[in-house]
């Protein structure tokens, strides 16, 4: 598809929309709110032009996602992409309920779709990003590690770390 | 005074079990790793509780935010659309 989007192929570019509109469209609803439909023809547009330059060293949804997560993060203002300092380890398993009486009403709260979505969009982009990527599309960590420019072990921190203060989220809106 | 994670239990701080829990559930940790923290967890409902918890929330993720792929047709065919009218307004200029 993209070596017949790179030869000008109409036809291709409207097959690689309707095979990965709706996964991007949703990838995007939750990294960028509202931003999402010029996101997916920015994204679609970007591939189209830049086709020919195409290595298949990545997957074409990687691909995608990859342009799809750098239009949204330049989409945001740079004020947001600023990390809050790091908090030890420790602090932010207290703060997503390691020790409290019932740890088992967060997942209880989680199960609610709405809650959970909220609690996403309270988190720092870069937070969100990670868990979006590999938690809800399900990518693996070499997949999320190659679109976020991160080392793996790097990936790794990071994401659990967005896990727990989303479980602090979470938690926040039970109280 | 002492922090509540710094508890040993098994042989293990409660920190590290927690540091661990995402390899612990990707299953990457070493069998030793794997033996020691789940003899922690076993003796330490603290970390019992936190675990099961964590597993959960990172599994809703999934199960409630990427639904199948339901497609809006409208929302594509808008998108089909403007791809068009954009790459038509690109080869007459």
């Amino acid at each position: 598809l993209i070596a017949r989007c790179a030869a000008g192929d109409r036809d291709a570019l409207a097959s690689l929309v309707a095979r990965y509109h709706a996964p991007l469209l949703r990838y995007l609803r939750l990294a960028s709110p509202g931003e999402e439909e010029d996101l997916a023809q920015e994204t679609f547009l970007a591939a189209w032009k830049g086709a020919a330059g195409f290595r298949q060293e990545a997957s074409v949804k990687t691909w995608l996602y990859t342009i799809a997560r750098n239009l949204a993060f330049h989409s945001r203002r740079r004020a947001e992409q600023t990390p809050a300092a790091e908090m030890p380890v420790e602090e932010l398993g207290v703060a997503a309920g390691w020790g409290c009486d019932s740890p088992e009403q967060i997942a209880i709260r989680a199960q609610q779709r709405a809650l959970l979505e909220f609690a996403l969009g309270t988190l720092a982009p870069a937070d969100r990003e990670l868990l979006l990527l590999r938690d809800v599309e399900g990518l693996s960590g070499e997949e999320a590690a190659r679109i976020l420019n991160l080392a793996l072990p790097a990936l790794k921190t990071r994401l659990h770390r967005a896990r727990l203060r989303l479980m602090a989220a979470v938690r926040k809106e039970e109280r | 005074m002492q922090h509540p994670l710094d508890q040993v239990i098994a042989g293990l701080r409660c920190a590290e079990v927690l540091e661990r829990l995402p390899l612990y559930l990707e299953g990457t940790l070493a069998p030793a790793s794997r033996i020691a923290l789940e003899e922690h967890v076993r003796q330490c409902r603290n970390c019992a509780a936190f675990g099961s918890a964590y597993r959960e929330v990172v599994d809703q993720l999934h199960t409630l935010l990427n639904e199948p792929s339901a497609p809006d047709p409208s929302a594509e065919a808008r998108l089909q659309q403007r791809l068009a009218g954009l790459l038509d307004g690109e080869s007459l200029t």
